[in-house]
């Protein structure tokens, strides 16, 4: 094992040789191809089952956007499509166990068996022996009633989990992370253990604790060090979102001494019309009240099924403008999808160091990649609201964070409900980190926009967050007006004729006027003279 | 700037220019209509000249008879007028019915002359120049073989003539019988109503000139003697005679209270055989006399020169030129950057010839309807179109006749 980690450092060298070298001649940074991940390298996904349904349903995404959150770049793969050798590649494999009843081919069990590499699985009784042995785990069915989980300063009711296995006993050096009690008979085990880098957890749910707890696991695992953050994040800000409620959010925020993220989606056309004006005159203003700003993946046109190459140069100019008009855009926001698709990664993600990673069960893809990209910063994007869901086991964090983490709210739809959340922000005791504080870099063939310790940097010079946009101009020429010749001459023509007709109108009233008192004194009363036919 | 800009800039204004005399013509004439409204027709003489009313006919077979029994039905005094149809080289029954109807009214003075392809057969001009050989009356009135004379309209013309020497033609209006025959005859009667009449009056009112419309119309028998009878090579013989009274220093005056009723085409292939045969008649005569414009004895009808060549080269030509122009500008062979009128004046403009068309239709019984306004909305962009085709292809045919010599013959009207 010493020896494989020996290998993987010396080519990480190497690749980093090359990416210093590249990155010394081509001013776009490809951060996705090439910046070094955090700290996890390349992980082996294998998963038995979707479990499409079923209370675990979306839990391989998870997986796979925990580690995203460590910068690992993830194959994920099932069983059934597990082709020998495979795992001779990997120095890391994760296991997820939906279906106990699917079980490894042959191939796949005896390659696990023999796998000497790091080793997570999660959930399931059948582990490769020796994991179980360097553990020391003895596992026992659940009682198919309520359990209670417990992780970090947070604990939560889960639903009954069928197919459960509590971890009933480990090895005395293995550590024990958050615990699982049965609500019927009050038993407390611990929810995962690891040991030499080999890790069990029970279950992984979607929109759970589990997450979380996961989390932790992952951090030790992954070996990842450092503080991690929590991060507000604001999505779904369009140019026509109510950017008035915008401006008035980022007030409050700002009142209310929490640092926050906008994440806006970029508009590649009519940049100039007053909508989009105003649209960045609001981010300017988010920016002034401590916001910070990332670029949202465009949406993809449900009939997109081929790339057309210009994705790249709509992002780059999206960003660049953004950046002359005195914005630092410091990452991106996307579904979990574009980090799996090889267009999206390398022309829309690859400007970019940090990336919050959400969820993306519609994702539409149009290359999907095999590997995942990673990126040096990518906060694990949470709902607020299943924060909400999670009981407090104490009014001060006492725990940190295993990992950055991004509470995330769409832009509300009325006063209300951004006041209602902004109390409970406030009220939720986590300290949110301030995203500029943290050393981001968007790089475009133009321009680079940094941060570090609060500051804002575009090409290295500070930027004046308080300076003010120019005003929006409301009689603004949405197409441009062709040049004319004889516009004075049709002026002057115009006016002239314009009263003359008016005259003529005027004298055609009065003949009307004569000629129906006329008509009728002539044709329609008694007496009235008769044309011939 | 472009050439092209100019080309449409001189279109424009001579568009403009034109609409805005239009106007004026229509204004002049609705203060016509209320002046001759309150005015009684001048009396006839105590004897009154006999007259000798021309009927020039071709394979007329199907109206002649209703025509001709409508002026032997007219309120003049029998024995002071004559009816002379000239059955012109016709191929169909006319010859039987007319030989019908001078048995059945022997007592009446009804001249009936038949020719053959080679004693006629050549136009229009050439059967009035037969008939006028034959004919006694001091003054010559003319009615077209689809014509309904109202029974006054004879009279009204005569007393006219009669009370003012300098009058060398008096014309009366023109309406459509058939105008309930089709959404055509609709657009004819609002025509022949608000753009003929009005017209017709408008000139008359300003610069006491008009055109003879080719039928309910009277002239002095001398004139046509002194100008050596009607022009054989003349398809618009009412236009081409205009000019030569106005040029014996006489006045044609419009009496809109003769009317006949008139027999027009119901249906466009008709229609626009007519009217471009028309236009080319026109175009005949304009460049035929066009060198009056410089003649300083021509000097009052100037107006009239100016009018014909206005309506039948510039307008035509204009408008040819500048929607050729806008096609082009569209399809990219022609790059323009001229600027334009505003919506507003469009609209305005549209408006005016609405309102205008409809005030003129309003002095005419049965017209006053709501029908009639969205009627002549249709026809601004029917109807209206339609005459600058024909417009242009009678001046196409002009040209290609003139090059091609071909001579004038009967251009037959196909009746229903």
């Amino acid at each position: 094992m010493r020896k494989s980690f020996s290998i993987a450092r010396t080519a990480m060298l190497i690749v980093l040789a090359f990416a210093l070298a590249y990155a010394s001649v081509s001013p776009c940074p490809a951060a996705a191809e090439s910046a070094p991940p955090a700290a996890a390298g390349q992980v082996l996904l294998l998963y038995d089952s979707l479990a499409l349904s079923t209370v675990r349903q979306g839990n391989v995404e998870t997986i796979e956007r925990l580690l995203a959150a460590y910068g690992a770049r993830v194959v994920a793969m099932a069983f059934d499509r597990y082709t020998a050798g495979t795992l001779k590649s990997y120095s890391r494999v994760v296991v997820v166990r939906n279906a106990p009843d699917l079980s490894a081919n042959d191939t796949l069990a005896s390659e696990l068996a023999a796998y000497d590499g790091d080793y997570l699985q999660i959930g399931g009784q059948t582990l490769p022996d020796r994991v179980r042995a360097r553990l020391g785990l003895k596992l026992t069915p659940a009682p198919p009633d309520m359990i209670r989980i417990e992780a970090g300063d947070y604990g939560q009711a889960l639903s009954t989990v069928a197919d459960l296995d509590f971890i009933a006993g480990t090895s005395a050096d293995a550590k024990r992370y958050g615990t699982l009690t049965s609500m019927s008979d009050g038993r407390r085990m611990p929810y995962a253990a690891a040991a030499g880098g080999y890790a069990y957890a029970s279950c992984l749910s979607a929109g759970g604790l589990t997450e979380l707890a996961l989390a932790y696991v992952l951090k030790d695992w992954l070996h990842a060090a450092g503080d991690f953050g929590a991060y507000v994040l604001i999505k779904e800000v369009y140019p026509f979102s109510d950017l008035a409620l915008l401006k008035t959010l980022a007030d409050k925020l700002y009142d209310a001494g929490v640092p926050f993220v906008i994440s806006v989606k970029p508009v590649f056309y009519n940049t100039s019309y007053p909508a989009m004006q105003r649209y960045l005159q609001a981010m300017q203003y988010v920016q002034s009240r401590n916001g910070s700003i990332i670029v949202d993946a465009p949406a993809v046109a449900a009939t997109s099924t081929a790339a057309d190459g210009s994705l790249r140069g709509k992002m780059s100019g999206f960003i660049e403008l953004l950046a002359d008009n005195g914005i630092a855009p410091l990452g991106m926001g996307a579904g979990l999808s574009w980090a799996y698709d090889q267009i999206y990664a390398s022309e829309g993600m690859s400007f970019f160091d940090s990336v919050f990673l959400g969820p993306d069960p519609q994702g539409q893809q149009v290359q999907p990649g095999g590997t995942s990209a990673a990126f040096a910063f990518s906060p694990y994007v949470m709902p607020f609201a299943q924060l909400q869901d999670f009981e407090r086991r104490s009014i001060a964090p006492h725990t940190p964070l295993p990992l950055n983490l991004a509470f995330s709210f769409d832009l509300f739809r009325d006063a209300a409900s951004m006041e209602d959340a902004v109390d409970a922000i406030a009220r939720s005791w986590i300290p949110f980190s301030d995203l500029k504080n943290g050393a981001h870099a968007v790089r475009t063939d133009r321009l680079t926009v940094q941060s570090s310790d609060g500051s804002l940097l575009i090409d290295g010079k500070p930027l004046d967050i308080d300076k003010k946009g120019r005003e929006v101009d409301a009689d603004y020429a949405y197409t441009a007006a062709p040049k004319t010749s004889f516009t004075k001459l049709f002026g002057v023509q115009n006016r002239i004729l314009m009263v003359i007709i008016g005259l003529s109108l005027a004298v055609f009233g009065l003949f009307f006027f004569i000629g129906y008192r006329r008509y009728r004194r002539k044709f329609l009363y008694r007496g009235g003279s008769h044309d011939a036919f | 700037m472009t050439p092209f800009d100019i080309l449409m800039l001189i279109s424009v204004i001579c568009i403009w220019s034109l609409l805005l005399v239009n106007v004026v013509l229509i204004v002049a004439g609705y203060l016509f209509y209320l002046q001759t409204d309150r005015e009684p027709v001048p009396a006839l003489p105590e004897l009154p000249p006999f007259v000798s009313i021309m009927v020039p006919a071709h394979n007329e077979g199907k109206v002649i008879v209703k025509t001709v029994e409508s002026l032997l039905a007219l309120n003049y005094p029998h024995d002071r007028y004559e009816i002379i149809v000239i059955n012109d080289n016709s191929s169909d029954n006319s010859s039987e019915l007319l030989s019908g109807l001078q048995r059945r009214y022997a007592g009446r003075n009804l001249i009936v002359i038949n020719t053959d392809k080679t004693t006629g057969g050549k136009g229009k001009s050439n059967a009035l120049n037969i008939g006028f050989a034959q004919s006694k009356g001091e003054l010559i009135a003319i009615y077209d073989a689809d014509n309904t004379p109202e029974k006054t309209a004879l009279t009204y013309l005569v007393a006219e003539i009669m009370a003012d020497d300098r009058l060398g033609a008096v014309i009366g209006k023109f309406r459509t019988r058939n105008r309930n025959a089709s959404l055509l005859t609709r657009f004819i009667n609002i025509e022949t109503l608000s753009f003929q009449w009005m017209a017709q009056a408008g000139r008359w009112k300003l610069f006491k000139l008009c055109t003879i419309p080719g039928t309910n119309f009277i002239m002095r028998r001398h004139i046509i003697e002194e100008i050596g009878g009607w022009d054989v090579k003349a398809i618009a013989e009412d236009t081409e005679i205009s000019f030569r009274i106005y040029m014996m220093g006489y006045r044609i005056k419009f009496q809109p209270k003769s009317v006949t009723w008139e027999q027009e085409p119901q249906t466009v292939s008709v229609w626009f055989k007519q009217r471009s045969r028309w236009a080319k008649g026109n175009v005949y005569v304009i460049v035929k006399n066009f060198p009056l414009l410089f003649n300083r004895s021509a000097a009052r009808i100037r107006f009239d020169i100016l009018y014909f060549v206005a309506i039948y080269f510039l307008l035509v030509s204009s408008l040819i030129v500048s929607d050729l122009l806008l096609i082009l500008h569209a399809l990219g062979y022609v790059k323009t950057t001229i600027a334009g009128f505003s919506s507003f004046l469009w609209l305005l403009a549209i408006t005016l010839f609405v309102v205008g068309t409809y005030i003129t239709l309003i002095t005419e019984k049965g017209e006053m309807k709501l029908s009639n306004l969205w009627l002549i909305m249709l026809m601004y962009v029917t109807y209206c179109q339609l005459w600058m085709v024909v417009a242009a292809y009678g001046l196409y045919n002009y040209f290609k006749d003139l090059v091609f010599k071909r001579e004038v013959k009967w251009y037959k009207t196909e009746r229903f």
